[in-house]
C-alpha cells in the first residue's frame, strides 16, 4: 500500500511547475522588505530633521533678534511673500513663520506677542520641521522671558516649578524593534500569502478541473491523501516564510538606519529563531487555507475567500498593536498573536522566551490538528466531491 | 464481481436511484443502459464509494464498499464521469502517480506503464504535458489510468463519449480481451450500438429503476422486438414520464 509520500511527491512536482504559484509565493517576499526598508528609511529621515533647513518667513524685519537666534541654529531664513495657505496645501513649502507687524511693539512692551506657524499637521514630512521651529521659538521665548525676570530682580527658576530630565534607557536594538513592527506583520503573513495558490490548487482547483473524483477512487486513505496535500501546501508556507525572513535580514544589511541612531540587524541566530517560531503558524496557515478553499466551488471563489480569511488570525494582532497593548500571558495562547509577540521580542534583540514559545507552538499545533482532522473527514464527503 | 443490492439514493426530493439491484459477473461485460438522467452515473458513483447510498449494499469481490473503501478501491479500475487530468504533468507522470497509488513501484510500475500505453497507442503523447490535449487524447489517458494496475473489476462511465472510431474499436477489442481473461467489466452507456456490440448482459434503467435485464436476446424476446433498439424504446415508453 502506498502512503502520503506518493501524493506529496506528485503535488510538489505539480505545484513547482505552476509558475504563477511560485511567483505569488516568492515575489511579495522579495519586494516587500525592500519597500518596507525604503519606507522606514524615509520615515527616519523625516522624523529626525537635524540638517540645515530653509524656512520662509513673512515679516522677518519685525523680529531681527529672533531671526538671528534661528540662523545660529541651522535654520536658513528666506523672505516670503506668497499666499501661505496655498503653498502649504500644495506642499510647495512645509512650514512658514509669520511675524505680524505689531510683533515688535507688543514684544518690546512685554505684551503677548504672537507668531504664526503655517503648516499642515496631516503631513508627516512637515511635522519634523514644524516641531523643530516650534521648539526653537519656545526656547527663544523662554530665554527672553528669563532675562526679563532677572531685570526685575526675580529668579527665573521660579517659572520652572518642575523640570523634567529625560532618562531614556531604550537600547538601540529596542528602538529599532519598534520600527521593525511593520516588518513583523509582513514576515508573519508570508506563510498565508505564499501558500494560498497551492492551498487553492490542491482543493478547489482539484475540483474545478474535475480531478478530485478520479483521485479519490484510488486505494489511498483520506488521511494519506490529505496529509500529502497538506505537506505540499506547508512546504510553500514555510518556504515563503524563510524567503521573507532572509529577504528582510538582507535588506537591513544594505539599508542603513544609522541616521536615526538605529542599526537594526537580524543575526543568523535571530533568523533561525524566527523560522523555528513560525513553523507552527505556517502549519496553521496551510490547513486553514485548505479548509476554506475546500468549500469553494472554483479557484476564483477560493481566492476571494482567502482574501478575507487572512483577517481572522490577524484581527487579534491588529487590535493589540493599535491598542498598544503590552505582552500578557494570555496572548501566547492565541495562535498567530503569540507568534507575533515573540517575533517582536526576537526582533528587538530580547531573545525568545522558551515557555512562551512552547505555549504558543502547542496552541497553534493543536488548532492545526483539529483542522486537519476536519479536512480528512470532509475529503470524501459528497459535499466536497460532488458539491451536493 | 460487483454486487449491488436494493440501492436507493435521493437528492432532496429527487429520487435518483430507487431500489436498484445489479450483479456484474466475472468474465462478462455488463452494460447499464438508459436515457439521460436514468440514474446510471449515481449508481456507478455509489459502487466506487464516493456517493453514500440512503439504502442498500455494494460489494466488490465480497468487500463491502462502505466498510472498507480502500480495500475495495484496490480491486477496481475506474473511468469516472470526469476525466480530470493535471495540466502540468505528462501522460507518463499521470500513469506513474496513479500506479504508485495502487502500490506499484520500480520495474513493476515501468512495465505497467509500457503495457498500458500500448492499449490505446498513446506512445506519441506519453511524454507530453496534458495541457492542450484533445478530448480524445485526454480520454485515452484517463482510460489508461483505470487500467494501470490490471484491475479485477473495471467500471466505466460512458467510456466512448467523444472517442473516434478507431479508438472505439480499440476499446471494444480491449474489453473483449479483458473479459476473456476473466475480468469483470461494468459500463454505462446511452449508445445502443455500443451496448449491442459489447455486452453479455444488460440492465436497462429508467427513472432510477431497473426496468429490464438479461442478455440482448432475452430482452428482445421479452418485448417481442427484433432489435435491441426497438426493445429499448418499447421498454422506456412503458415507463411513465420518460422520453426515450
Amino acid at each position: 500500500m502506498s502512503t502520503f509520500t506518493t501524493v506529496f511527491k506528485k503535488e510538489l512536482k505539480d505545484s513547482l511547475r505552476d509558475r504563477r504559484a511560485i511567483m505569488v509565493a516568492i515575489l511579495p517576499a522579495l519586494i516587500a522588505p525592500v519597500l518596507m526598508a525604503f519606507m522606514f528609511h524615509t520615515m527616519v529621515k523625516t522624523r529626525v530633521s537635524t540638517n540645515e533647513i530653509t524656512v520662509p518667513v513673512i515679516g522677518q524685519e519685525n523680529a531681527p533678534d529672533l531671526i538671528d537666534f534661528l540662523e545660529q541654529r541651522q535654520i536658513t531664513i528666506e523672505d516670503y511673500n506668497g499666499i501661505a495657505k496655498e503653498d502649504i496645501q500644495n506642499e510647495v513649502v512645509k512650514v512658514i513663520i509669520e511675524i505680524p507687524d505689531d510683533f515688535e511693539e507688543n514684544f518690546s512692551q512685554s505684551k503677548d506677542a504672537i507668531i504664526y506657524i503655517h503648516n499642515d499637521g496631516s503631513l508627516d514630512k512637515s511635522k519634523a520641521d514644524n516641531r523643530r521651529v516650534n521648539r526653537l521659538i519656545r526656547e527663544y521665548s523662554r530665554t527672553v522671558g528669563s532675562m526679563r525676570l532677572m531685570v526685575h530682580g526675580v529668579n527665573p527658576n521660579i517659572m520652572n516649578a518642575i523640570s523634567i530630565k529625560d532618562k531614556d534607557y531604550s537600547t538601540d536594538e529596542s528602538r529599532a524593534g519598534q520600527i521593525l513592527a511593520g516588518l513583523q506583520m509582513f514576515i508573519l503573513m508570508a506563510a498565508f500569502f505564499g501558500s494560498a495558490p497551492v492551498a487553492i490548487d490542491t482543493t478547489a482547483g482539484e475540483r474545478e478541473r474535475n480531478s478530485l473524483e478520479p483521485l479519490l477512487v484510488h486505494p489511498l486513505s483520506s488521511f494519506s491523501i490529505m496529509t500529502g496535500k497538506w505537506l505540499t501546501v506547508f512546504s510553500f508556507a514555510i518556504g515563503a516564510t524563510i524567503i521573507a525572513t532572509l529577504a528582510t535580514a538582507t535588506a537591513f544589511e544594505f539599508i542603513s538606519l544609522k541616521a536615526a541612531g538605529l542599526d537594526p540587524k537580524l543575526s543568523v541566530q535571530m533568523v533561525i529563531n524566527i523560522i523555528i517560531l513560525l513553523i507552527p503558524s505556517a502549519m496553521l496557515a496551510s490547513s486553514l487555507q485548505m479548509l476554506t478553499s475546500l468549500f469553494a466551488k472554483s479557484f476564483k471563489e477560493a481566492q476571494s475567500y482567502l482574501g478575507l480569511l487572512v483577517f481572522i488570525p490577524m484581527a487579534p494582532v491588529m487590535i493589540t498593536m493599535i491598542g498598544g497593548m503590552k505582552a500578557e500571558d494570555w496572548m501566547f495562547n492565541v495562535p498567530v498573536l503569540g507568534q507575533q509577540q515573540l517575533l517582536t521580542s526576537i526582533m528587538r534583540g530580547e531573545g525568545m522566551n522558551m515557555m512562551h514559545l512552547l505555549t504558543t507552538s502547542a496552541a497553534t499545533v493543536a488548532v492545526t490538528l483539529v483542522i486537519l482532522t476536519v479536512l480528512v473527514k470532509l475529503l470524501r464527503s459528497e459535499r466536497v466531491v460532488y458539491g451536493g | 464481481m460487483i454486487k449491488v443490492e436494493n440501492l436507493s439514493k435521493s437528492f432532496g426530493k429527487v429520487v435518483a436511484v430507487d431500489g436498484v439491484s445489479i450483479t456484474a459477473e466475472d468474465g462478462k461485460i455488463t452494460g447499464l443502459l438508459g436515457p439521460n438522467g436514468a440514474g446510471k452515473t449515481t449508481t456507478l458513483r455509489t459502487i466506487y464509494g464516493l456517493q453514500k447510498p440512503d439504502q442498500g449494499q455494494v460489494s466488490i469481490d465480497s468487500i463491502n464498499v462502505r466498510e472498507d473503501l480502500v480495500a475495495a478501491a484496490a480491486k477496481m479500475g475506474i473511468f469516472p464521469d470526469s476525466i480530470g487530468l493535471y495540466d502540468r504533468l505528462t501522460s507518463r507522470e499521470h500513469l506513474q502517480f496513479y500506479g504508485e497509488m495502487h502500490g506499484l513501484k520500480g520495474t513493476e510500475l515501468e512495465q505497467a506503464i509500457e503495457r498500458t500505453q500500448s492499449y490505446f497507442d498513446i506512445s506519441e503523447i506519453i511524454d507530453r504535458k496534458t495541457k492542450g490535449f484533445s478530448h480524445g487524447q485526454q480520454m485515452k489517458v484517463a482510460l489508461s489510468r483505470a487500467l494501470i494496475h490490471s484491475p479485477k473489476n473495471l467500471i466505466l462511465d460512458e467510456p466512448t463519449n467523444g472517442l473516434d472510431v478507431m479508438s472505439i474499436r480499440l476499446l471494444r477489442e480491449l474489453l473483449h480481451k479483458l473479459r476473456n481473461e476473466g475480468k469483470c467489466v461494468l459500463f454505462s452507456s446511452h449508445v445502443m450500438q455500443e451496448v449491442t456490440a459489447l455486452c453479455d448482459y444488460i440492465y436497462i434503467m429508467a427513472a432510477g429503476k431497473v426496468i429490464a435485464s438479461g442478455t440482448p436476446e432475452e430482452i428482445c424476446q421479452e418485448t417481442g422486438d427484433d432489435t435491441l433498439e426497438d426493445a429499448f424504446v418499447t421498454l422506456i415508453s412503458s415507463v411513465e414520464g420518460v422520453e426515450a
